[in-house]
C-alpha cells in the first residue's frame, strides 16, 4: 500500500498530487511538463517535497509537519529513470546484482531475471553494447533483482520505437503477474495508460484532474479535458434539456440535435456540459429503422489512414456544433468518425456525402 | 652530464609526498565543492584558488608568516610533533602542495560535478550508503580526471620555485629542488649542470602533458 500527498513549488509552477495505491499497477498519464516526473522523484525522495506525507507499507518515508524524511536507500523502492541511467562501467549482471546484499548467492537472482526479461547471453556486456530496449530490460531487471516493496516507473518506454516499445509492454503484462506490490507508471501515452494501468489517474499543470479503474475512467471520464487527454476525438458542449425520466436516459441539446443518453446524477435540466463520444464509436446508420439519435450529416472532410478512414461531420441543416471557444474537439466544430475503407468505397461516400450517423446512447457520455 | 643528482631526488621526495597531501586534501575539498551546496562557496572557491594567480613569493611569505617558528601554528607543531617547517624539505613539501592544491581541485571537481546524478540517485535507490555509492559510482566514473588532476599536481609540485625558495630558502642536499638548483647553477656559472637539469624538467613536462591527453580520452 502507498499513500501520498506531495506538494511542491517552482516559481509559478506548484504540484499538489495525492493518492492511494494497494498491489495494483496506478498510471500517472498527463502531457510532458505537468509534473509527472516530478511525482515519482518527490516520491522516492530524489527531491525533497515542500509538504505533505508519504507513506509505504506501513513505514512513513516523508512527513512534513513531523519533519521524516527517511533516506532514499531504505525505501526499498526499484526505480526506472526514462533512459535507463544503468552503470556504464558495470557488465549487465554486475549491474543486475548491484543492490544485493553482501552475502547473498546472487547468481540465482540473476538466472531469474536474465531469463524473465530474455537477456541470457548478455550477462558480460556493457550497456554501451545493448539496444535501448535491451537496456531498459536491464534497468528493470535491476531494480527487480533487489526485491523493493514499491516499483516506480518514469516513462520507461518513451525513448524506445514502436516496436520494441510494444513487445516491452507485453513483458510488463507478464510482469503484473509476478508482482504483488504497488506500482506507479508515468506515460503520456494513453494506449500505455490502458494496456499496463489497473488505477489511471490524469494529471495537468501538476494537479490531479481524475483519478478512477482504468475501464472506468476511460469509458467515462468525468471532466471534459480528462476525456480530450483520453484521446476522445469528440468532446461537445451541450445543454442538459431534462433530467432522469422513467427509462433512466437524459436528453442534452448538442448544436441542433437533441441526444438521449444515460442519466448523470451531476447534472440538472439547464446545466451546461459536454457529450464525449469516441469516433470508432459513431455509427454508420445502415437501415432507417426509428430509434434515438439518428442524425443527417454532410461529410466536411477526411483523412485517409490505414484501412478507415478519419472522417468529419456536421449537421446536414447546417447549424454549427456549437461555439469554437467552448470547444475541445480535435477536429473544430465537426463530429469525428472512423469509416471503413471498403465501406467508404463501396458506396463512395467522400466530402459532400450526406450520411445518416447513429450515436449509440451507451457510448455518449456527460462530463463537467 | 648531470654532476649531482641529490636536486632530482629530493625534487621527487618532495613532490611525491606533497602530491599525496594534495590527493588526499583535494579530494576532499574537491568533494565538497561538487556536491555540496552552501553560502559563501563562490568565496570559497575563490580562496582556494588563489596560488594559481597570487606571485609565488607572496604565496611563500604568506606561509612563512603562518608556519614560522614565531607563529601560534609553527610553535604548536613544533611542540606537538617536533615539526619545523620553515628552512627544512618539510616545508618545501607544504609549499609545494599549496601551489599544487588548485591544480588537482579543479579538474576533479569538474569530473565529479560531469557524474550523471541520476547514476548516483540509482544506486542510493537500490540501498546503498553516501560511501559505498562515492566508491563504486561516483570515484569509478570519475577516475579518469582524478588521474590528470594528480599528474597536473604533481608536475606543479616538481615545479615549484618562488613558494618554496621563500619557505625553505635554498640549502644545498636539504631544500635545494631542481628548479632552485637551476637558479644557482646559472648564478655560479655551471652551465653544464644548469643545461641537464633543463633538458630533465623540460622532457618530464612534455611528457606529463602527453599522459594527461591519453588519459583524457577513453571508454567510459
Amino acid at each position: 500500500m502507498l499513500e501520498f500527498r506531495v506538494v511542491k513549488s517552482y516559481g509559478h509552477f506548484t504540484l499538489d498530487v495525492a493518492a492511494q495505491v494497494g498491489a495494483e499497477w496506478l498510471v500517472l498519464l498527463a502531457p510532458s511538463g505537468s509534473g509527472k516526473s516530478l511525482t515519482l522523484n518527490l516520491l522516492a525522495g530524489l527531491v525533497m517535497p515542500d509538504a505533505g506525507f508519504v507513506r509505504g507499507n506501513g513505514r512513513v518515508f516523508y512527513d512534513g509537519a513531523r519533519g521524516v524524511h527517511l533516506p532514499i536507500r531504505r525505501r526499498r523502492i526499484g526505480y526506472v529513470f526514462q533512459e535507463s541511467a544503468l552503470f556504464p562501467h558495470m557488465t549487465v549482471a554486475r549491474n543486475i546484482t548491484y543492490g544485493l546484499p553482501r552475502g547473498r548467492d546472487p547468481r540465482p537472482v540473476l538466472a531469474r531475471w536474465l531469463r524473465f526479461f530474455h537477456l541470457e547471453g548478455r550477462e558480460a556486456a556493457y550497456p554501451a553494447q545493448l539496444s535501448g530496449g535491451q537496456k531498459q530490460r536491464v534497468a528493470l531487471a535491476r531494480a527487480l533483482a533487489n526485491e523493493p516493496e514499491l516499483l516506480l516507473l518514469d516513462e520507461p518506454f518513451s525513448a524506445l520505437d514502436r516496436r520494441i516499445r510494444e513487445a516491452l509492454q507485453w513483458e510488463m503484462v507478464r510482469l503484473k503477474e509476478e508482482l504483488s506490490i504497488p506500482v506507479v507508471l508515468v506515460t503520456h501515452d494513453f494506449d500505455e495508460a490502458q494496456v499496463l494501468g489497473e488505477q489511471v489517474a490524469v494529471l495537468e499543470h501538476g494537479r490531479m484532474l481524475e483519478m478512477g479503474p482504468r475501464a472506468r475512467l476511460f469509458a467515462h471520464p468525468q471532466r471534459h479535458e480528462t476525456a480530450h487527454f483520453l484521446g476522445v476525438e469528440n468532446v461537445l458542449p451541450a445543454r442538459v434539456l431534462h433530467g432522469v425520466d422513467g427509462t433512466g436516459h437524459t436528453g442534452v441539446a448538442v448544436g441542433p440535435w437533441a441526444l438521449e443518453m444515460a442519466a448523470d446524477p451531476r447534472f440538472a435540466p439547464g446545466d451546461a456540459a459536454f457529450v464525449g463520444i469516441r469516433a470508432a464509436d459513431v455509427r454508420l446508420a445502415v437501415d432507417e429503422r426509428p430509434r434515438p439519435n439518428l442524425l443527417p450529416v454532410v461529410v466536411s472532410g477526411m483523412v485517409p489512414t490505414v484501412g478507415t478512414n478519419r472522417v468529419q461531420l456536421v449537421p446536414a441543416d447546417g447549424t454549427p456544433l456549437g461555439s469554437d471557444a467552448a470547444l475541445r474537439s480535435d477536429a473544430g466544430p465537426t463530429l469525428t468518425m472512423l469509416l471503413d475503407d471498403y465501406v467508404a468505397g463501396r458506396y463512395g461516400h467522400g466530402p459532400g456525402s450526406r450520411l445518416t450517423i447513429w450515436l449509440p446512447p451507451d457510448k455518449l457520455f456527460l462530463c463537467a | 652530464m648531470i654532476a649531482d643528482w641529490t636536486p632530482v631526488l629530493l625534487t621527487l621526495k618532495v613532490s611525491l609526498t606533497a602530491t599525496v597531501f594534495s590527493v588526499t586534501l583535494g579530494l576532499l575539498v574537491a568533494w565538497v565543492l561538487a556536491k555540496w551546496q552552501f553560502r559563501g562557496k563562490n568565496l570559497v572557491d575563490a580562496l582556494i584558488m588563489q596560488p594559481m594567480v597570487i606571485p609565488p613569493t607572496v604565496l611563500g611569505y604568506y606561509l612563512l608568516v603562518a608556519f614560522g617558528r614565531r607563529s601560534p601554528l609553527g610553535e604548536a607543531l613544533e611542540s606537538w610533533f617536533g615539526l619545523t617547517l620553515v628552512f627544512t624539505w618539510q616545508g618545501a613539501v607544504l609549499a609545494a602542495m599549496v601551489a599544487s592544491l588548485p591544480l588537482f581541485i579543479k579538474p576533479v571537481r569538474a569530473a565529479l560535478e560531469s557524474v550523471d546524478a541520476r547514476l548516483e540517485h540509482a544506486a542510493r535507490l537500490l540501498g546503498k550508503t553516501e560511501w559505498t555509492v562515492m566508491r563504486t559510482v561516483t570515484l569509478p566514473l570519475a577516475w579518469r580526471g582524478i588521474l590528470a588532476g594528480g599528474v597536473l599536481a604533481f608536475a606543479r609540485a616538481v615545479g615549484d620555485f618562488g613558494t618554496t625558495l621563500m619557505v625553505a630558502g635554498n640549502i644545498p642536499g636539504r631544500t635545494q629542488t631542481v628548479p632552485i638548483a637551476i637558479y644557482d647553477a646559472v648564478q655560479s656559472g655551471e652551465q653544464g649542470q644548469a643545461n641537464a637539469l633543463v633538458l630533465l624538467v623540460t622532457l618530464f613536462s612534455v611528457a606529463v602533458l602527453w599522459l594527461v591527453s591519453r588519459m583524457t580520452a577513453g571508454r567510459f
